[in-house]
């Protein structure tokens, strides 16, 4: 749930980058990290292992431009992706208002993909929200590989109920890293300005 | 602990010693050691040297001489602040002060000893000389002190005394070489992002077990669909990959047919399982040999399952089974707030 500072005039959202283990969750942020200006956001901590696996979360915070008078922040947030860091995942979930969620695009990791999309959507439920509640944006990873899954079949297998927008990725190189959270912050905009209009924030 | 840590190990600890280190502070301390000698040897020559009660006759009230020696301990404070402006080093000052002199008054005794060739024991108790005595053993006490301070750790290395400290010295190594040798549980990943040290590619894979030969728990089998027709081809390895035995069975080069009937049910799981029965039950004529003996052998497979992972199949499942029901979200449809296009994250200009 993103917070509202009257007095500063800021709004403060938390957005989380979901999917499996190795989808490139961590690498997405490090890229922000590395193209955006010195200005624009702040250190990015990360807890991880030595072999680079996400250990706890990684934290980034960013700031946007002014909407309406308010200045909006964004603190981006990853996830654990092994499976048995469930826990943590739950937790980092906690008051999200918008999720990214990066799919692999090789082929051996379909099944992963979709559990990790699961996984997602019964963490979801505990906090009594609907994956359509939230903004999401689709981000399908890796596509520079040879080996990977044409966009129609992972649109079928993960965006075939959603029909949230998607973005094709390649975060090592950066490709689509900013376009996806642009997209997602704006989305995110939208509903915060809207919750408050409407009073129902 | 604290006598397990090494004087390097104290070093380190700069918010404790900080003050300590200072050109100041090692002058203040140097002219407490100077004062307290030059007292010593002023005094040793006067009298005994134990103090400034030494310029009083010996049948003055002992309150008197309490009260110079108070005046002489102010004294050294007084040097000691004036000369550092440091409470720390005042009180460090006050107490070096003292027992430089006693130290100092210690060894001039021990010359006059030598040179009068008078008995160690007559030197040390001066018992003609009356109270005097007392103050001689707090200099040698003093002075035993210092030299036990001065090469504790000395002793405690060459002839393991204080096992206590030696037992605590060594549990210590045997932790830090402990851990030293197992590996860490987790790093703080660099604050500054170095694209150059990111590997995540290298990892690229199944993260599940890839020889798993069974369905993972949530698998339920599913009816076939009847209704859809056609068959896909498989490769034969992927059936060896999964039953190994089954390489002298599968003999030519054909392909082996699975029915869509089975594939369809399963689209929306992206591996599908199913078992030998299911694939070689019918569409496989000429796969698979027809001897009794071969067909002896293949009964004995017709439970084991058999995974084929999306990659084989997808390109020949028919477009009208991939069914998608998108419902684009409520928040998708909500209106444009009027500053939103001016918001965007964009790359620095240098990065490429």
């Amino acid at each position: 749930m993103a917070s509202i500072n009257y007095a500063t005039r800021e709004i403060n959202c938390k957005l989380v980058y979901y999917g499996p283990g190795l989808c490139g969750k961590t690498t997405n942020l490090q890229m922000i990290h590395q193209l955006l200006p010195i200005g624009k956001r702040g250190d990015m901590v990360s807890l991880a292992t030595p072999g680079e696996r996400t250990l706890y979360f990684d934290f980034l915070p960013i700031e946007a431009a002014e909407v309406n008078g308010f200045k909006i922040k964004f603190s981006l947030y990853t996830v654990p992706g092994q499976v048995y860091y469930n826990a943590t995942r739950k937790l980092v979930l906690r008051g999200v208002d918008g999720l990214v969620f990066v799919a692999d695009s090789q082929w051996d990791l379909m099944e992963e993909n979709l559990e990790s999309m699961k996984n997602l959507e019964e963490n979801l439920a505990e906090y009594n929200v609907q994956p359509e509640d939230r903004p999401m944006i689709l981000q399908y990873n890796k596509r520079d590989l040879d080996d990977i899954a044409p966009v129609w079949y992972l649109e079928y297998l993960l965006n075939a109920t959603h029909g949230v927008p998607v973005y094709e990725s390649s975060a090592l190189d950066g490709t689509g890293v900013l376009d996806t959270l642009n997209h997602l912050c704006r989305f995110v905009i939208r509903r915060v300005v809207h919750q408050v209009e409407t009073g129902t924030f | 602990m604290a006598e397990t840590i090494s004087k390097k190990e104290l070093i380190k600890k700069p918010k404790v010693f900080k003050k300590f280190y200072t050109v100041k502070d090692f002058i203040a301390l140097g002219i407490i050691l100077v004062f307290g000698a030059v007292l010593a040897w002023v005094f040793n020559l006067h009298r005994d040297g134990f103090g400034l009660f030494d310029i009083l006759s010996q049948k003055s009230h002992k309150g008197v001489a309490l009260i110079l020696w108070g005046i002489e301990i102010a004294a050294y404070l007084g040097l000691a602040y004036a000369s550092s402006n440091n409470t720390v080093i005042t009180a460090i000052g006050g107490g070096l002060g003292i027992v430089t002199r006693m130290v100092a008054s210690f060894v001039i005794g021990l010359t006059q000893f030598a040179s009068h060739k008078q008995s160690l024991f007559g030197f040390l108790w001066s018992v003609e000389k009356g109270d005097l005595w007392a103050f001689r053993l707090l200099a040698i006490v003093v002075t035993l002190a210092m030299i036990f301070v001065v090469y504790r750790s000395w002793y405690v290395d060459r002839f393991g005394l204080f096992e206590e400290v030696m037992v605590k010295k060594e549990k210590e190594k045997e932790r830090e070489e402990k851990a030293k040798e197992q590996p860490k549980a987790f790093a703080f990943a660099k604050k500054m992002t170095d694209i150059s040290s990111i590997n995540v590619r290298g990892n690229t894979g199944s993260r599940r077990d890839p020889d798993s030969l069974m369905p993972p728990e949530w698998f339920v089998p599913v009816a076939p669909l009847e209704a859809a027709y056609g068959t896909v081809n498989i490769p034969r390895e992927v059936i060896v990959k999964c039953v190994p035995e089954a390489k002298i069975l599968l003999t030519g080069n054909r392909p082996v047919q699975v029915r869509l009937a089975y594939i369809v049910p399963q689209l929306r799981h992206a591996t599908i399982w199913l078992t030998w029965q299911q694939i070689f039950s019918s569409h496989n004529a000429g796969v698979i040999d027809s001897a009794d003996a071969i067909a002896q052998a293949e009964a004995a497979l017709r439970d084991r399952w058999i995974k084929i992972p999306a990659k084989y199949y997808v390109g020949q499942v028919a477009a009208e089974f991939w069914v998608m029901n998108q419902v684009p979200p409520a928040w998708m449809r909500l209106p444009e707030v009027p500053q939103e296009s001016e918001f965007r994250l964009e790359a620095e200009e240098h990065v490429g």
